[in-house]
């Protein structure tokens, strides 16, 4: 039984799950699911596309190159059973896994330690460049000539009647008129 | 009715052919497969790395446009004329195609494996460590 990683994704395929596709020169593709295999078939580029984990890797946002990766591996020769090798695999499992775990968090923590501060200084650049949604131009202390905007307001004006216009045209639906419809029904 | 599906009654007159565009374009020569031919050196392709029509063996395919003369090995495009080639590689996706092309090699099952937290993949010690070489403690 092998545990197979999904092409895309990379995430963990397990035996009866998924979709596997043979290309015509004997390479083999393992999907996890259909949004894989959809993403797959539209030639997307797994290191673009923001949910994968090679994407994330390759952002910073996951441990790369790290030695707990060492014990998961596609073995081509498989080891012969021992029961006391199997039992210390097992352990060494969890503990390795603790340990991975660990080095996640605290990577994790050290990314987010500059997170406010950013944050902090993206709302403030926000908030200059769009301080007119909120504040009301009479508050402003230095009114700007006033007849540039009358004009420009007339212009607006006349464009939405024109508009109006064009709609109303396009709107008009060829409706017989009741006098000229008891005209004919009378001839 | 499912994208791409032909749309049926009052006010069909357009025709979906998003599913067939789409498949036309995954059988296309892959990314992988088009950065391997590149890196072969040129003129020297077998079946399996470009398509048969750029062989040394079988130099011209009756069933290519212009019997597969005219190839854009980085687009994995045959054109009528050498005029279209050429026009085609002032267009901006060949251009695209051809930095792309420059860059790492593309994504494969062993990144995604690298990806997943797997190590590289272990083959074991050499079944037949050189053989060529006699011991010399056997001997005495």
């Amino acid at each position: 039984m092998r545990l197979e990683k999904c092409w895309f994704c990379s995430s963990t395929v397990y035996p009866g799950h998924g979709i596997t596709f043979v290309r015509n020169d004997a390479t083999i593709f393992k999907f996890c699911r259909s949004k894989c295999h959809k993403n797959f078939k539209m030639k997307r580029n797994p290191r673009k596309v923001k949910w994968t984990k090679a994407s994330r890797k390759l952002a910073g946002k996951e441990l790369v190159k790290d030695a707990t990766f060492d014990m998961e591996r596609r073995r081509n020769r498989p080891e012969k059973y021992d029961r006391e090798v199997m039992h210390k695999t097992v352990k060494a499992m969890q503990k390795i896994d603790e340990i991975r775990q660990k080095r996640a968090d605290r990577l994790w923590e050290k990314r987010m330690a500059n997170a406010k501060q950013q944050q902090t200084a993206a709302d403030k650049r926000q908030l200059e460049r769009e301080i007119h949604l909120i504040k009301a131009p009479s508050m402003e202390p230095e009114a700007v000539s006033e007849q540039e905007p009358m004009q420009e307001e007339k212009v607006v004006q006349q464009q939405d009647e024109k508009l109006a216009q064009k709609q109303k045209k396009k709107l008009r639906i060829p409706v017989e008129r009741p006098r000229q419809k008891l005209q004919r029904m009378q001839e | 009715m499912g994208v791409g599906q032909r749309s049926t009654g009052k006010g069909g007159k357009v025709r979906r052919i998003t599913k067939t565009k789409r498949r036309a374009t995954f059988l296309e020569r892959h990314i992988d497969q088009i950065w391997e031919d590149v890196q072969q050196p040129e003129g020297v392709h077998d079946g399996k790395t470009a398509p048969l029509g750029t062989t040394d063996s079988v130099q011209l395919d009756a069933d290519l446009p212009a019997c597969g003369r005219h190839y854009c090995q980085p687009c994995s495009r045959f054109f009528v004329s050498e005029h279209a080639q050429t026009a085609h590689e002032q267009t901006k996706s060949h251009k695209n195609r051809v930095k792309d092309l420059m860059g790492p090699r593309p994504h494969s099952n062993r990144d995604a494996e690298l990806a997943g937290n797997m190590g590289a993949p272990d083959n074991g010690p050499k079944l037949r460590p050189h053989v060529a070489v006699p011991a010399p403690m056997a001997i005495s």
